[in-house]
């Protein structure tokens, strides 16, 4: 049996159910004596506890048994306690935490106390920033060593070796376990993750001692840490059968059409041969519309995740907010959604924590505007103050006195995207850090999207993203430059220009020219990139997009055109470089790259700094 | 028996094992990458797919030579990635254990064994030691 296959759909289900729990608690704190929600909560409970049951996840069924009890007494009660909602709440994140072992491979983490009746103060989050920091502590060392052939009886020399190795530090991972060991595991290697305070040499020298040791290396961590990563992102998808069933009907079409061609190719007949294509461009265009089908999510996959926050935020903020969700079932990109938890979850508590006072309504709305998605995040608050962004904008140095005089409102919202910029005072707990708008920002622009950002003070304040419906094939303007092509999503270009030489005027250092009556600065494309320069042209083709929310006017060699393309990552670790978010192949097999203009200037505004 | 790909960096002379490759790739035409530190090369298109190119004597510090029309795309465990090198040799077929294979002390030039075959030094290249460096390489120019 493939325990791994049913581990995945365990956690996959289980997840679900968890979501729902969270999603009926949520509600029944509205209307705490609703017999059917508490009947509905059972059964999740009960469901949880069935499947981790027969997978022998004990602790898990232990837990989801102990929370069916009480569900049980609440049912028999027809009602339910806030103080037992936020218990339960607590329990769901205990669950949450086991599913993570589970899926970690982790021997599970105790429930007793909880069962007991101590409830961990924040329990969850403890935990995770516990583990996180150690996984990126630099005092975390990976051993490997290999036993000579000629050892007798490598289980217990391992043992030995494992005791010698916890008096360097805290052993955080051993391949294979102590306890596979001592069960009888027969290995003539051991690696060792070691959190410890000495230095490899020092390890060296001890272990050197060890006559036993044929090899004692330092494997680099991030290679290990790289293939964690790729662990963790498979996740699993359900897929209707009746789209399964198209999907072989198109392969069955495909497999005929590729014989026709085949046929008509070697008889010359190139009527059939024109036919043949005309029936495989069809072909193709169906099969990549139902795989884009099978990528859709609904935005619920999201949202219903925020009630839980607004709940807790309203918590511990002491304020009242009504939260709405609207267009839930609006249909995008898995990867679209996925890159969409954190900013709407950041955008949600902003709203909350800056805008709302004391009571008020946050909403999302989304829908549909051709073959883009338009997510709007709302609130009945305060609004966002244009004088205290100015405020801040000239003493940070964003922005010149004439500047600020000048600058118009919505221009002005967009500096509250900027790295580092926070209106804020006080840092509360969950806003206010310094990172907020900026990752919002940078998460939207790199799906192909625009953040639009107004308000009115006193009345509250709007943040609009403008999203394509998927990400993998994205409408470009290519643009080259020093013989390379490169693209830019439509979405993000405002406008394509040719000006004369003669336009251009210098204002200070840098090169402008007026465009609708506003000065826009213009950059050469050439020397962003580093390459040498190029020869002086009647016209400058421009593009004029926006960066690090200012318009600036690119400069490139030539603008070459308009295409869909299919976008593709590069693979790790190449996809960390900064500068291209990806690239396509072309039709002609030249590869286009997609500029990501945003590192490339904040590096190059490091450096003059 | 073991088959080994030799080739040449500079004067010296390197190797993979042949499982370790996935192609030879010949007159590639090799795109730019944008903002891409110098020892990437660029990248191509192989089989629909991207694959950057790196210049393995700039990586390792190997005068500017002649590089040679010919590139090395490794097997998936180890990429999808390219190598540059300067010339390629005949393929060899010899029993890596059996012949003297002294292991490497230093970490920084990417060698996991060094092997005298009929008076020729050849230097097995650590695809694992050069999978790390480029990791290092792309986080500092990583945003």
């Amino acid at each position: 049996m493939d325990i791994a296959k049913y581990r995945e759909m365990f956690l996959t289900e289980a997840a679900e159910h968890l979501q729902n729990m969270v999603s009926l608690l949520v509600e029944l704190e509205a209307a705490p004596e609703d017999r059917n929600g508490i009947a509905a909560l059972f059964r999740e409970a009960h469901s949880i506890k069935g499947m981790a049951a027969t997978m022998s996840y004990s602790a898990t069924a232990q837990l989801a048994h102990h929370l069916e009890d009480q569900l049980d007494n609440c049912r028999s009660l027809g009602q339910i306690s806030s103080t037992q909602i936020d218990y339960l709440l607590a329990a769901v994140d205990l669950l949450e935490g086991l599913l993570q072992d589970i899926r970690q491979q982790l021997p599970e983490r105790s429930v007793e106390a909880f069962i007991q009746g101590e409830i961990p103060h924040q329990g969850l989050e403890l935990l995770e920033s516990v583990s996180c920091s150690e996984d990126l502590d630099n005092s975390n060392l990976l051993i490997h060593l290999r036993l000579e052939e000629t050892v007798a009886a490598p289980g217990p020399r391992l043992l030995v070796l494992l005791k010698k190795l916890e008096e360097f530090g805290r052993l955080l991972e051993t391949i294979p376990a102590e306890e596979n060991i001592l069960q009888g595991e027969i290995s003539r290697t051991l690696e060792v993750r070691l959190k410890t305070d000495l230095s490899q040499e020092q390890i060296f020298t001890r272990l050197q001692k060890y006559s036993e040791l044929a090899e004692i290396t330092f494997p680099p961590e991030q290679i290990v840490e790289k293939q964690r990563k790729q662990q963790a992102v498979t996740t699993t998808v359900r897929v209707g059968t009746d789209l399964l069933d198209h999907f072989i009907n198109l392969t069955g079409e495909l497999i005929t059409n590729r014989y026709c061609l085949q046929t008509a190719a070697a008889e010359r007949n190139w009527s059939g041969l024109n036919e043949g294509l005309g029936q495989l461009a069809r072909l193709v265009k169906n099969l990549h519309h139902q795989v884009l089908q099978v990528r859709m999510m609904p935005l619920a996959t999201v949202t219903d995740r925020l009630p839980r926050t607004v709940r807790d935020l309203c918590r511990s903020s002491g304020k009242e907010v009504e939260f709405v969700v609207d267009g839930a079932s609006i249909e995008l990109d898995r990867a679209i959604i996925e890159a969409l938890t954190d900013p709407l979850t950041h955008m949600v508590r902003n709203a909350i924590d800056h805008g709302i006072e004391q009571q008020g309504r946050v909403r999302i709305k989304a829908w549909r505007e051709r073959d883009q998605v338009l997510i709007q995040i709302s609130d009945n608050g305060r609004g966002i103050d244009p004088e205290k962004i100015r405020q801040r904008a000239l003493q940070c140095g964003l922005l010149s006195p004439v500047q600020a005089e000048n600058i118009r409102d919505y221009d002005l919202y967009q500096l509250i995207c900027h790295p580092g910029f926070s209106t804020v005072e006080e840092i509360t707990e969950t806003s206010g850090r310094g990172v907020g708008m900026d990752v919002v920002k940078t998460a939207v622009e790199r799906l192909g999207g625009i953040l639009m950002i107004d308000s009115v003070a006193g009345e509250g304040s709007r943040m609009t993203m403008k999203l394509p419906l998927s990400v993998a094939i994205v409408r470009m303007l290519l643009i080259e430059s020093a013989g390379s092509l490169l693209g830019l999503p439509i979405t993000r270009v405002l406008q394509t220009l040719e000006v004369s030489p003669a336009e251009v005027r210098t204002s200070g250092k840098q090169l402008v020219i007026t465009l609708q009556g506003e000065l826009l600065p213009l950059l050469s494309l050439r020397k962003i990139l580093r390459q040498p320069k190029g020869q002086v042209k009647k016209l400058l083709s421009l593009v004029v997009t926006e960066v690090l929310g200012r318009k600036i006017g690119l400069v490139v060699d030539r603008l070459v055109g308009q295409q869909e393309v299919f976008v593709q990552g590069l693979p790790a670790p190449f996809d960390r470089l900064r500068g291209n978010n990806g690239g396509a192949i072309l039709g002609d097999g030249r590869i286009m790259f997609l500029l990501d203009l945003q590192p490339l200037l904040e590096k190059r505004r490091k450096k003059e700094a | 028996m073991n088959q080994l790909l030799p080739f040449k960096l500079g004067t010296e002379v390197y190797a993979l094992e042949l499982p370790e490759i996935q192609e030879v790739v010949e007159n590639p035409q090799i795109h730019d990458l944008p903002g891409a530190p110098e020892t990437l090369a660029g990248a191509i298109a192989f089989h629909g797919r991207i694959v950057p190119v790196v210049d393995l004597p700039l990586l390792l510090g190997f005068p500017a030579g002649n590089r040679f029309d010919r590139l090395i795309v490794l097997s998936d465990r180890h990429g999808p990635m390219a190598l540059w090198i300067d010339q390629m040799c005949p393929i060899m077929t010899l029993n890596l254990s059996h012949e003297t294979l002294s292991q490497s002390s230093s970490e920084a030039d990417c060698i996991r064994g060094v092997l005298n075959c009929r008076g020729e030094i050849i230097s097995l290249l650590d695809l694992d030691q050069l999978q790390a460096k480029l990791e290092q390489l792309c986080a500092e120019n990583g945003g």
